[in-house]
């Protein structure tokens, strides 16, 4: 087995009157668990989670392969610096970045313009800055994130959750 | 820490059928206005899909509940659910956090409560709990647990970290209508007993000394 990290959505629970939302790796919860793998999240900004699986490579590459998972090349650990990715692979972790509501300047500010000399830990620990507070639209039967700040779970915590 | 560390029943239901009443309150609708529904002696959904919160007191902040599981439901994504840490029940921005039960007792998931939004923290987990077994939530800190008495003994099921939340809250209930045919019993509860930790009393030891050392 080895362990990776993935940044992916949450997604709306279907048939429930309680508005609901769940981290998508959970769809992938039973084959995750017939390896005798496991994963843990944290909620960040824009509706996102970073997620740490232990599964086996096919169930990785399975997850890998679908639609708004995002998985960090190389099985990087928290201390390995970014310099193995492409800049294709780091240009994906900035769109990323930016897809969740973090501005350029706020990137740049806490990263620098170029990733490669960063641990994936940093980059992930700016990831999980902040997040919003959710609320329920009745109008639109959406569930908006636009509430207060809230605090993100620690990266760290989910490192030491999932061991490799 | 055993779990449970208190033994309360804070209702066992056996009264005339009908709406709970006070010291149960409505904590958040998400359709209708009637809280759960006493039918025999036992609870189950009304119709309306509300969180009803026991009003007779906060708990906590580490806090745990738990209620009997009599029949479970059949259907996925309903409930009920058992909620703990309950916080600004009754003004639409209900916080807190729960256990639902779901599935025919195979799918148990830790969720938050945000403004009444709720989110799943993690996996869902499989205890394959039957009817009849009791379903417990504990929070102790910033860790949540979700636990399974099977008819001999108490089990985690799982446990989340999470800590939005903190603090002194309510315990509640949720009972969606979808499937009416759960029933649920013996909600109880309360402030987690801490373990004080005080010194064990000194065991008295004899020794006897060898025969050198003693003196006549």
């Amino acid at each position: 087995m080895a362990t990776s990290w993935f940044i992916c959505p949450y997604k709306r629970t279907p048939n429930t009157r309680v508005p609901q939302r769940y981290c998508a790796m959970d769809d992938f919860t039973p084959q995750i668990l017939a390896d005798g793998g496991d994963w843990s999240e944290s909620e960040v900004l824009g509706g996102y989670a970073l997620v740490k699986v232990r599964a086996s490579d096919i169930t990785l590459t399975l997850i890998a392969g679908t639609a708004g998972f995002q998985r960090i090349p190389n099985s990087l650990r928290l201390t390995d610096t970014l310099g193995s990715l492409t800049n294709g692979q780091l240009n994906a972790i900035n769109n990323q970045l930016l897809a969740m509501g973090y501005t350029q300047s706020e990137i740049t500010a806490a990263l620098g313009n170029n990733f490669k000399s960063r641990t994936l830990g940093q980059v992930l620990r700016f990831a999980a800055s902040r997040r919003l507070k959710p609320r329920y639209d009745t109008i639109s039967d959406a569930i908006v994130l636009d509430g207060p700040v809230q605090t993100c779970k620690l990266v760290d915590d989910v490192d030491s959750e999932v061991q490799d | 820490m055993a779990f449970p560390t208190t033994s309360t029943i804070l209702d066992n239901f056996n009264r005339a059928d009908g709406y709970l009443t006070s010291p149960w309150a409505l904590g958040h609708s998400y359709l209708g206005s009637n809280l759960m529904l006493i039918s025999t002696n036992q609870l189950r959904g009304s119709g309306s899909y509300i969180i009803c919160y026991w009003n007779s007191s906060t708990y906590g902040a580490n806090v745990e509940g738990y209620v009997t599981v009599v029949v479970n439901t059949t259907i996925s994504n309903d409930g009920p659910y058992l909620c703990a840490r309950l916080q600004q029940p009754g003004t639409g921005t209900l916080d807190g956090y729960c256990v639902a039960i779901e599935n025919s007792g195979h799918s148990w998931k830790i969720l938050r409560i945000d403004n009444g939004v709720t989110t799943q923290l993690g996996a869902t987990v499989d205890p394959s709990s039957a009817s009849g077994d009791k379903a417990g939530i504990e929070i102790i800190g910033s860790t949540i647990t979700a636990y399974r008495y099977n008819g001999t003994s108490w089990s985690s099921v799982a446990s989340r970290s999470d800590s939005t939340y903190s603090g002194t809250g309510y315990l509640g209930l949720y009972g969606g209508s979808d499937d009416n045919a759960y029933r649920l019993d013996d909600f109880g509860g309360g402030t987690v007993i801490a373990d004080t930790g005080k010194p064990k009393p000194a065991k008295l030891i004899r020794y006897q000394l060898p025969v050198q050392y003693l003196r006549i």
